[in-house]
C-alpha cells in the first residue's frame, strides 16, 4: 500500500509540474504578448519604407528582429538619428526592442523597416504582405496599407491619377 | 428713430466717429504676419550655379527667373527623410493659389546612383513639375555651401545598400531676387509652408 502512495504523490507532482511548464509557455503570465498597429507604408520608384507600432501586453520582454516581403529584394531594420548639426543619417539595426508593458515604436525619422529595391509597382491604397520575426513570440504576417506610391501617387494628388476611371 | 434734441445726436455721432477712430487704429497697429520657417535676417543673396537637370540640360538658379524656389539636397535611394520631406512640400503647395509661381528644385547629393533618368522617374511619381539636379559631386558640394548644407557618402556595413549618404535635410526657401529667405527643419509642418508662401505670394 505505501509504494502505491509515494507513486501517487510522485505521479500527481509530475503532473504538477508538467501543467506548470505549460502554462509558462503559453506565455500567458511571464511571456511577450504581442500585436501591431498603426502600419503603413511609403513607396518610392526606388525604395520604401514601413511603419508601425508593435504593442507587448505580455509580461516577458520581446524583440523585432527582422521583416520579410515579396515586393522588395530586402528588408532591413533602419533607425535614422540628426546630430546636433542637423545631420541626418541611418544606420541599420539588428533589432529593436519591445519591451513587457511597452512597445517599439517604428516613425518617420526613427525607427523603420527599410524596403531595399522595389520589385513592384505600388499604388497608394495597394496592400503589401509582411512578415515580422520575433526574438521569442512567434512571427507576426500582416497587410500594410501603402499610403503613397510611385503609380497612381497619393491621397495629396487631386486629379493627376490615370487610374481614376479604371473602375473595375 | 427721433432725437429728442440736437445733443443726443451729436454724441452719437461722436461715439460713431470714435469707433471709426479705434477700428482703423486698430487695423494700422495690426501685428505684421510672422512667418512660420526659420528666416535668415537679413536674406542671405545667393551665387548663381549651374548644374545639370534630368534632361541632361544645364540649369541655373537665375532660370527660377522671378518665382520663388523651395529646394532641398537629397537623394532617391533614401527611404525614410526624403519622401517624407517631398510628400510635406506637395501637401503645402496642393491646391494653393499661385503654386505656378514657385519651383521646386530637389538637388541629388548621389549623383553616382542618381542618374538623370532615375532621378527624373523618382521626382514625377511626386510630381512631373518638380526640377531634379544632378552632376559631380564637387560640383554639388560647391551647391551645398553658399546653403550651409552638408552631404557625405556613408559605407552601410551588412546592409543590402551598399552605402548610404548623410546629409542636412531642409528645405530652403530662395525669393525671386535669388536670396535665402527662410528654412524648414525636417518633419517640418506642410501648414507651416503653405502659410508662409500664401502670404509671400500676396505680396
Amino acid at each position: 500500500m505505501q509504494r502505491y502512495t509515494l507513486v501517487g504523490v510522485l505521479g500527481i507532482a509530475l503532473a504538477a509540474i508538467a501543467a506548470q511548464c505549460a502554462v509558462a509557455r503559453s506565455g500567458q503570465d511571464s511571456g511577450p504578448n504581442l500585436r501591431v498597429e498603426r502600419a503603413s507604408a511609403r513607396i518610392t520608384t526606388q525604395n520604401g519604407v514601413i511603419y508601425l507600432t508593435v504593442v507587448n501586453d505580455g509580461g516577458g520582454n520581446d524583440k523585432l528582429i527582422s521583416a520579410e516581403t515579396d515586393v522588395a529584394e530586402a528588408a532591413e531594420l533602419h533607425e535614422t538619428t540628426m546630430d546636433d548639426k542637423g545631420v541626418m543619417r541611418m544606420d541599420r539595426a539588428f533589432d529593436f526592442e519591445v519591451p513587457a508593458g511597452g512597445s517599439a515604436v517604428l516613425e518617420p525619422g526613427g525607427k523603420h523597416i527599410m524596403l531595399i529595391g522595389m520589385k513592384e509597382d505600388l499604388s497608394a491604397g495597394d496592400k503589401i504582405d509582411v512578415t515580422l520575426n520575433f526574438e521569442q513570440s512567434a512571427p507576426l504576417t500582416l497587410k500594410v496599407e501603402v499610403e503613397a506610391g510611385p503609380t497612381g501617387h497619393d491621397d495629396a494628388d487631386h486629379g493627376h491619377s490615370e487610374h481614376a476611371e479604371d473602375l473595375d | 428713430m427721433r432725437f429728442k434734441d440736437g445733443r443726443h445726436f451729436l454724441g452719437a455721432l461722436l461715439i460713431l466717429i470714435g469707433v471709426v477712430i479705434v477700428g482703423v487704429g486698430c487695423q494700422a497697429f495690426a501685428p505684421a504676419y510672422e512667418f512660420k520657417g526659420s528666416v535668415i535676417e537679413p536674406p542671405l543673396p545667393l551665387p548663381d550655379f549651374e548644374l545639370n537637370d534630368t534632361n541632361g540640360h544645364p540649369f541655373h538658379l537665375s532660370d527660377v527667373n522671378g518665382d520663388i524656389a523651395l529646394i532641398y539636397f537629397g537623394y532617391t535611394f533614401c527611404p525614410d527623410v526624403c519622401p517624407l520631406t517631398l510628400s510635406d512640400i506637395k501637401k503645402a503647395l496642393t491646391d494653393l493659389e499661385g503654386r505656378e509661381r514657385i519651383k521646386v528644385i530637389f538637388i541629388s547629393v548621389d549623383p553616382e546612383r542618381d542618374t538623370p533618368e532615375i532621378l527624373g522617374r523618382y521626382l514625377a511619381a511626386f510630381d512631373p513639375g518638380y526640377i531634379g539636379l544632378t552632376d559631380d559631386f564637387n560640383k554639388i558640394e560647391a551647391v551645398l555651401k553658399p546653403f550651409g548644407a552638408f552631404a557625405a557618402k556613408e559605407e552601410a556595413t551588412d546592409s543590402a545598400a551598399e552605402y548610404l549618404v548623410s546629409h542636412t535635410a531642409r528645405v530652403y526657401l530662395v525669393t525671386p531676387e535669388q536670396e535665402l529667405l527662410m528654412t524648414y527643419p525636417f518633419d517640418f509642418e506642410a501648414d507651416d509652408l503653405r502659410s508662409d508662401l500664401t502670404h509671400l505670394l500676396q505680396q
